[in-house]
């Protein structure tokens, strides 16, 4: 990002108060300020500024964090996998779980698009344990469907429609497959 | 869009999903009339929560329309079931769409609204015979 796009952010629109209302801000400056209002004021001008992707503080900055959706995507395909080595070690369960196994390949490729990931290959690495049976996948999509609930909770905005549906998902499957 | 909007649109959902269910219920009988009572009290009940939670934060709650038309005739237990799925879809729609828009207790209250709506709309489809009865992404637009 170049310099010539740095936003006007919080800092130009304190600073475009300060200059219609110079009163206003003596008046806060000389008020005294507690560490907590301080460490208020300095998180959120870092936050600020690792929105703006080019500000102060870049240096410090180690590699930009992973995307909240990023472990979503590993865990989905990894659950997808789970059915394949399943069907793979006793074929009926696909019958009447392979509508399942789908919805789960469905959501992987749906998460990479979102976060611009290449499309998930289906041909994944063995899990290195036993193929897990009818009572085992439940289990599997009973932990995933809560893991996905729990992240929508606080997850960002742009991404909560598509994890909520993904968890919507997954808790009816635990219901078929009860 | 905002958070007071969105759930707003899903109140209207949930309005015509209390009235969809009165229509329907007549068609059905046994275990089936006794899911859609209970479907029903579900969406009274996140009618209300959401009309309190409406009027808390300053909003005017929209009441119920007098009478809504059901996208085609409910005439024999079929098409009971068929209204019954696509009020759950309709709903399912209005809940994803508040999910980015809020935040807290007002996004959990979303997504619980969205998880139920996903189970009865399978539950539905599993009443009526349609297979697969779950599908990859309730409540997105299709």
């Amino acid at each position: 990002m170049s310099v010539t796009r740095r936003p006007r952010g919080p800092r130009g629109a304190l600073a475009r108060r300060a200059a219609v209302r110079p009163a206003t801000l003596v008046r806060v400056r000389m008020e005294p300020i507690s560490r907590r209002q301080a460490l208020g004021t300095l998180v959120g001008l870092a936050a600020a500024v690792g929105l703006a992707g080019c500000g102060l503080f870049d240096k410090q900055a180690g590699p930009p964090p992973p995307n909240p959706l990023a472990g979503h995507l590993d865990a989905t395909v990894r659950l997808a996998g789970l059915y394949e080595e399943a069907f793979a070690a006793t074929p009926e369960l696909a019958d009447r779980l392979g509508a399942i196994r789908d919805d789960h390949w469905a959501h992987a490729e749906a998460v990479a698009a979102a976060i611009r990931k290449p499309k998930p290959s289906r041909s994944v690495a063995p899990s290195g344990s036993a193929p897990l049976g009818r009572a085992g996948l439940l289990e599997e999509e009973k932990q995933a469907a809560k893991a996905a609930y729990d992240a929508v909770l606080t997850i960002p905005g742009a991404y909560a429609a598509l994890l909520g549906s993904i968890a919507a998902c997954r808790a009816t499957h635990v219901e078929v497959m009860s | 869009m905002n958070a007071a909007t969105q759930l707003t649109a899903a109140l209207a959902a949930e309005h015509a999903a209390v009235y969809g269910y009165g229509v329907l219920g007549s068609r059905l009988e046994g275990t089936a009339l006794e899911a859609a009572r209970s479907a029903e009290a579900a969406h009274r009940e996140r009618r209300d929560a959401l009309v309190v939670r409406l009027t808390a934060a300053g909003a005017t709650p929209p009441p119920a329309e007098p009478v809504y038309a059901p996208p085609s005739p409910v005439t024999d237990r079929a098409t009971a079931l068929a209204l019954a799925v696509g009020i759950e879809e309709r709903a399912a729609q209005a809940w994803r769409a508040a999910l980015p828009v809020t935040e807290g207790e007002e996004r959990r209250l979303a997504l619980d609204a969205l998880v139920d709506t996903a189970q009865r709309a399978a539950r539905w489809r599993r009443v009526g015979g349609v297979s697969p009865s779950v599908v990859a992404f309730p409540g997105r637009p299709a």
